[in-house]
């Protein structure tokens, strides 16, 4: 049981009420003491989830590059941001939608010499099936770098989807319970969506991907219909 | 430990070992949360942005400082943040006026947030938070707010809602213990 004071002393660590010797005393006192750490925990984590109350704003797009460059870090492709992908997956991605555009024995035949001459050695690219006649005329590509964790959509011929609902994009990942979001996909005025993305959460293997119809602003867990799917 | 959490935690730990994609994807997911934090404490993108650079350089130097039993990854970022936040606002505090500095800060509404820039599981998140804190009492919530946003002591607190020290303490306390007890419930 912790008691009044060690609860005040917690919650004035954790909101920086604390004088340095007192923050030090106490810290110590967590290493000593797995209830009052455990205690700690739970109020740092409650007291954290108020940052999410906050309104949320997407910072200005250059302010990561300016953060690398402060703490030292180079702009190299290995640093990439979702404004700035790597130019081999794009250029992947184009190959990719233009070899779908052609028949598929010969799609495959091509992928099989591209990846033969390493151009696309650690890239996966999945074209998706449409699983209900109103997708049938849809093209959909996925370019997948397991490395780095980001890849491309493209979709064309897509009607955006109806009031109150959007398209999101998942990968299926054997490893884990239930597929992983890979975010919400806007279809432009001309039924095209070109989407850079990352999952939500680490995948090990992508075994497919699909796109389904959730309710506007995505779901944690896919609960709408999918009406794209492909590996 | 949820998926999400987990997954956080597996990128501190690879920042820690100097991965820069693992830098550059936390930044991704939690910096629309972190600088809506630090723009919420400065009211100003000026000083937001040196706040959420400071955080994030933080966080790269001393990321192998991050402790999981301690604290999730998402709440040792957030603390990081503030923290630097509050360092900023006490810096500059002279010759500024309390009243003008608490302006609207039991205010958590925006008409610039940005709910697209979160991912599904933080908007569901998002949701239980407030849910969580409108059950808490109207005087408990305002004096957390302060508490947390605003960058003012618990005594600076108690002068600007003409309450004793006592009373501010005692209410933060309480919120906090509620908060920590709806939050395991509910999130």
């Amino acid at each position: 049981m912790i008691d009044e004071t060690k609860q005040q002393a917690a919650i004035d660590y954790i909101l920086g009420e604390l004088s340095p010797a007192d923050a030090a005393a106490f810290e110590k006192a967590l290493g000593q003491d797995e209830e009052l750490r455990q205690f700690t925990k739970e109020l740092t984590d409650g007291v954290a989830s108020i940052a999410l109350a906050a309104p949320s704003i997407r910072p200005r797009p250059e302010l990561l590059s300016r953060i690398q460059k402060k703490i030292g870090l180079s702009n190299r492709s290995k640093i990439v941001t979702l404004s700035f992908l790597p130019w081999a997956l794009a250029a992947c991605l184009a190959i990719a939608c233009l070899i779908l555009a052609l028949n598929t024995l010969r799609t495959k035949s091509l992928i099989a010499e591209l990846r033969e001459r390493d151009l696309l050695v650690h890239l996966q690219i999945a074209a998706l099936q449409a699983q209900s006649d109103s997708y049938a005329r849809t093209s959909a590509v996925v370019v997948w770098d397991p490395q780095k964790q980001e890849g491309l959509l493209r979709l064309s011929s897509v009607s955006a989807p109806e009031a109150g609902h959007d398209y999101q994009l998942w990968i299926i990942d054997p490893a884990q319970k239930t597929p992983v979001s890979a975010g919400v996909v806007t279809v432009g005025k001309a039924g095209v969506a070109n989407v850079e993305f990352r999952p939500v959460r680490q995948v090990s293997a992508a075994a497919g991907f699909a796109v389904s119809i959730e309710k506007a602003g995505g779901s944690t867990v896919p609960q709408g219909q999918i009406v794209l799917a492909g590996r | 430990m949820d998926e999400a959490d987990q997954y956080n935690v597996d990128l501190v730990r690879r920042i820690a070992q100097g991965d820069q994609s693992a830098f550059a994807l936390f930044y991704s997911r939690l910096s629309p949360i972190l600088y809506g934090v630090a723009f919420r404490m400065m009211n100003d993108h000026g000083d937001a942005e040196d706040v959420l650079q400071e955080g994030m350089a933080y966080i790269w130097r001393k990321a192998n400082s991050f402790d999981a039993s301690r604290s999730s990854a998402f709440a040792w970022a957030a603390m990081i943040v503030r923290n630097k936040a509050i360092d900023k606002l006490r810096a500059r505090r002279r010759g500024e006026r309390l009243r003008e500095r608490v302006k609207g800060s039991s205010d958590l509404s925006s008409d610039q947030d940005d709910t697209s820039a979160l991912e599904p599981l933080f908007r569901e998140q998002r949701n239980q938070v407030r849910s969580v804190l409108s059950q808490i009492s109207p005087d408990q919530r305002e004096a957390l707010e302060l508490s947390y946003f605003s960058g003012l002591t618990h005594e600076e607190i108690a002068a600007h809602l003409g309450a004793p020290l006592g009373t501010v303490k005692a209410r933060i306390r309480r919120g906090v213990l509620q908060l920590r007890k709806l939050f395991q419930r509910e999130v």
